[in-house]
């Protein structure tokens, strides 16, 4: 006789859990080893510089005051706790937020996209589904704090200083802190008609709000603001690593009612929602698309023009993002010029950046930035690219359209490069805005300069993306593309702190990159950009056109 | 330029086109010619190598040997000529976020360019299509209805339809064979797969079977009704040698039980009748297998080695 059993939880969870296994361990991994290696770094640091550790406190404490809105608070600079805590947990939380927002968005309206969620539904009931997502991601965060606090507690061994089980804490608090995005990201999603809208609205409020808690003292009226913001709750117990400093309960029993009533709102709205609606209706009704033969709207004749608009509140969103970012920089660089001026941190940075005067250095210096964001960029294309063959997009693309795949090849090409020029573009009215307000002039050829080399490592990155994507077809693409970047991108800041011979920082495509703004970039580093932009396009377009499937 | 043969425009033409996908899955040397203006079903169940094929057809999948022709031109070397002539309803449906039906034909009409608005408009009234709804609230039949219109919005020499009344309502799928017809009588070619016969019956003048990946039988509905096979059930008076019946052509699963006979004949009865006769039949009884049965029947048969 058989018996027809409903999915268990266990099951459902552990299958969900799995699905996380390879961002848990890239996070675990990644953030776990990026805080080993800083003790390292970090104690050669300090005995290289004059003054020892306090010498290097003073100097560095301008900087991270200069930091304050990206980096938060810095304190104790002097040791291994506080510069690791100052240099990578504040981006490390951030990061972590937007990555469970994120999923947060995907957890349930994710699985309605892909028709999935009224499969699970018909064989177990709404409360489990639901329960088993969120337990499989808390389940993933909770190796993520192992992992990160593991990495943690070594480097304080490394650094000789105690409390070596107070980087479990920070881990904890810091993903714990993420969850509570996770949740919000749930609650939304009930709301929206995407995962993408959920996961993007959240993702914009744990910005807005990191940067409300790193700045909230100089908000003036608006500095109650920070109470809103679960990264304030987070900076209570930010320096739990320095010695003499523990956690805020109160603040983390904060955290914890911000993480559940999220899922208990989310679940009340689950519960009472039709699948594939959403769980509020407006008050009032939006008049219905006006699709007619005598109402058209402008048309889109090319696929190079749709993807760009298929894709245009995100691609606003890394233009306002790379605005804000280069207005910030420029807008904050009267207040610490002067500080600044006196940091032999500073001088060190200025003469890597090339720069003749600290305007220029400072330009040159945060511009580059905005490289990471133009990688940053062209990764996630690649992942819309992998998304178009997963949803049959591409067939129908090039059946319907009709196409040729090399032609399709092209026209993400384009769209990528037209992407890249927008946010490019977009850095430089930021950067132009905030040199406004600082009533500074920014050097017109070093503008140009940079944003020339923006598109150009955006295209590099792409090549290789899309020489990635096309031959793996699968997320191990975007896998090995953030993690070639992570490690280029360290690269860069690991090799003067280790003295790792000259040739590497070649391998790194933000070497090649150089610094535009003080100078044309050495004619080494634009051949190799060219080289991965060029023959990663080739190989793309030669692999699209002679594999056997579309 | 398309071949003629026998004074008839050849519109499809593979010869040993294979696809091997490994462990007996894909389509294996076949020889298939599809005449212009012809409706041709392509029959067979869930595997049998229909999606394959027609994915070789549009050149979204590429041939490990062999060739395929549509209206003279090579289907992967003019690849996107062959689907500027073509409509394609593919199997799966894709996904498209945020886009209404109107915005999303609108898309493809554009990118292909010289398409007229209002047969996209009449054909979309022809199948009750709201165009002002988002895509992706559409239920899976009137996805399909959409993806439809694009097919053959553009007036299309050749249509090519994977599965195409998967999800339509009876009253749709009548529609559906309706525009066939039309599109046929305009000259046009419709090549369409099914795993329903009944469905491919009403529709196509001429149907090809395939089955494990090779075409089994090519022919019309009258020649496939020729291969009818009759369920016979008789009583006689006197004893019957079973030898006897099974020595008639055509005549098979024999069984003969004190006075009762059962038996299964393929092709004409006429033969079976005179034995029968002889024996002294008392009571005859004769039921035609449909031609769902005998499709099943088709593909329960092992393939010669």
């Amino acid at each position: 006789m058989s018996s027809i059993r409903s999915l268990s939880l266990r099951n459902l969870a552990a299958a969900w859990l799995w699905s996380h296994r390879v961002a848990a361990a890239t996070w675990s991994v990644g953030v776990g080893a990026i805080m080993v290696t800083f003790a390292y770094s970090f104690r050669g640091m300090v005995a290289d510089f004059a003054g020892g550790a306090a010498g290097f406190a003073t100097a560095a404490q301008a900087t991270a005051d200069a930091m304050r809105p990206i980096s938060g608070p810095a304190f104790r600079l002097d040791t291994y706790a506080g510069y690791v805590t100052y240099h990578n947990v504040g981006i490390w939380s951030l990061l972590l937020a937007v990555y469970a927002s994120i999923q947060g968005g995907l957890a349930l309206r994710g699985l309605e996209e892909r028709g999935v969620l009224q499969l699970f539904v018909a064989s177990s009931s709404r409360l489990r589904v639901m329960t088993a997502r969120v337990v499989a991601f808390t389940s993933a965060m909770a190796m993520i704090a192992v992992g990160t606090g593991v990495g943690m507690g070594i480097g304080l061994v490394a650094a000789g200083e105690p409390g070596w089980a107070s980087g479990f804490v920070l881990a904890a608090e810091v993903t714990l802190t993420a969850c509570v995005f996770y949740a919000l990201a749930l609650v939304v999603a009930q709301l929206t008609r995407s995962a993408r809208a959920a996961a993007g609205t959240v993702s914009a409020f744990a910005i807005a709000s990191y940067l409300i808690s790193n700045t909230y003292d100089q908000l003036g009226p608006a500095a109650g603001l920070r109470f809103v913001s679960p990264f304030f709750y987070l900076l209570q117990s930010r320096f739990v690593m320095v010695s003499g400093h523990s956690a805020d309960l109160i603040a983390t029993a904060v955290l914890l009612v911000a993480l559940i009533a999220p899922i208990v709102l989310a679940w009340r709205l689950f519960a009472g929602r039709d699948i594939d609606a959403v769980a509020v209706r407006l008050p009032f009704s939006i008049p219905k698309s006006d699709w007619t033969l005598r109402r058209r709207r402008a048309s889109v004749r090319s696929l190079w023009i749709y993807f760009l608009r298929d894709q245009w509140l995100s691609l606003a969103a890394w233009v306002g993002g790379v605005f804000v970012l280069e207005f910030v920089y420029l807008a904050i660089f009267p207040q610490v010029r002067d500080v600044w001026e006196t940091s032999d941190i500073v001088k060190v940075l200025i003469s890597m950046a090339g720069g003749e005067t600290l305007l220029a250095g400072y330009l040159s210096f945060m511009l580059g930035f905005v490289a990471i964001v133009a990688a940053a960029f062209s990764v996630v294309q690649a992942g819309r690219w992998l998304g178009d063959h997963a949803a049959g997009r591409d067939e129908l693309y090039v059946a319907g359209a009709p196409v040729s795949r090399l032609r399709l090849s092209l026209e993400r090409w384009l769209a990528l490069v037209v992407g890249l020029v927008i946010i490019s573009m977009g850095a430089v009215a930021g950067l132009v805005a905030g040199a406004a307000t600082a009533g500074e002039t920014p050097e017109v050829g070093g503008v140009v300069r940079t944003a020339a080399d923006v598109v150009l490592i955006g295209v590099a990155v792409g090549g290789v993306s899309a020489a990635l994507a096309i031959w793996l077809r699968s997320g191990l693409a975007l896998g090995i593309l953030g993690a070639l970047l992570a490690l280029s991108y360290l690269l860069t800041v690991l090799r003067p702190l280790f003295k790792w011979p000259e040739w590497t920082a070649h391998i790194s495509v933000f070497d090649a990159f150089g610094y535009p703004y003080t100078g044309v970039p050495a004619p080494l580093g634009l051949a190799v950009l060219a080289v991965l932009a060029i023959g990663g396009a080739v190989v793309a377009g030669t692999v699209a056109v002679r594999r056997s499937a579309v | 330029m398309a071949a003629s043969h026998n004074g008839l425009t050849t519109a499809i033409r593979t010869v040993g086109l294979t696809k091997d996908y490994g462990d007996g899955h894909g389509v294996f040397d076949l020889d298939l010619q599809v005449h212009a203006g012809e409706v041709f079903g392509f029959i067979g169940p869930n595997g049998a190598g229909k999606t394959t094929t027609i994915r070789l057809l549009m050149d979204l999948v590429r041939a490990d040997r062999g060739i395929a022709t549509i209206y003279g031109l090579d289907s992967r070397r003019d690849s996107v000529a062959v689907k500027r002539i073509t409509g394609y309803l593919p199997g799966e449906l894709p996904s498209f976020a945020g886009f209404t039906g109107g915005q999303l034909l609108e898309l493809f009409a554009n990118l292909r360019g010289g398409v007229a608005l209002e047969r996209m408009q009449t054909l979309a009234d022809r199948f009750q299509l709201d165009l002002s709804r988002r895509y992706r609230d559409y239920s899976h039949g009137n996805k399909q209805k959409l993806l439809l219109v694009q097919a053959f919005m553009h007036g299309p020499r050749l249509v090519v339809l994977d599965e195409p009344t998967l999800g339509l309502d009876p009253v749709m799928q009548r529609e559906f064979r309706q525009l066939i017809r039309e599109t046929a009588s305009t000259g046009a070619t419709v090549f369409l797969s099914s795993h329903v016969l009944s469905e491919v019956e009403k529709a196509c003048d001429r149907i090809a079977i395939i089955a494990q990946g090779r075409l089994r039988r090519v022919g019309t509905m009258s020649e496939l009704r020729q291969l009818s096979v009759h369920n016979v059930e008789a009583t006689i008076d006197s004893s019957l040698e079973p030898s006897r019946l099974v020595a008639i052509p055509g005549v098979s699963d024999v069984q003969v039980e004190n006075h009762h006979v059962r038996c299964r004949v393929r092709g004409r009865v006429a033969p079976l009748l005179e034995v029968l006769n002889a024996a002294g039949v008392v009571e005859i009884d004769s039921q035609e297998m449909s031609l769902e049965e005998l499709f099943l029947e088709q593909y329960s048969q092992p393939l010669a080695s």
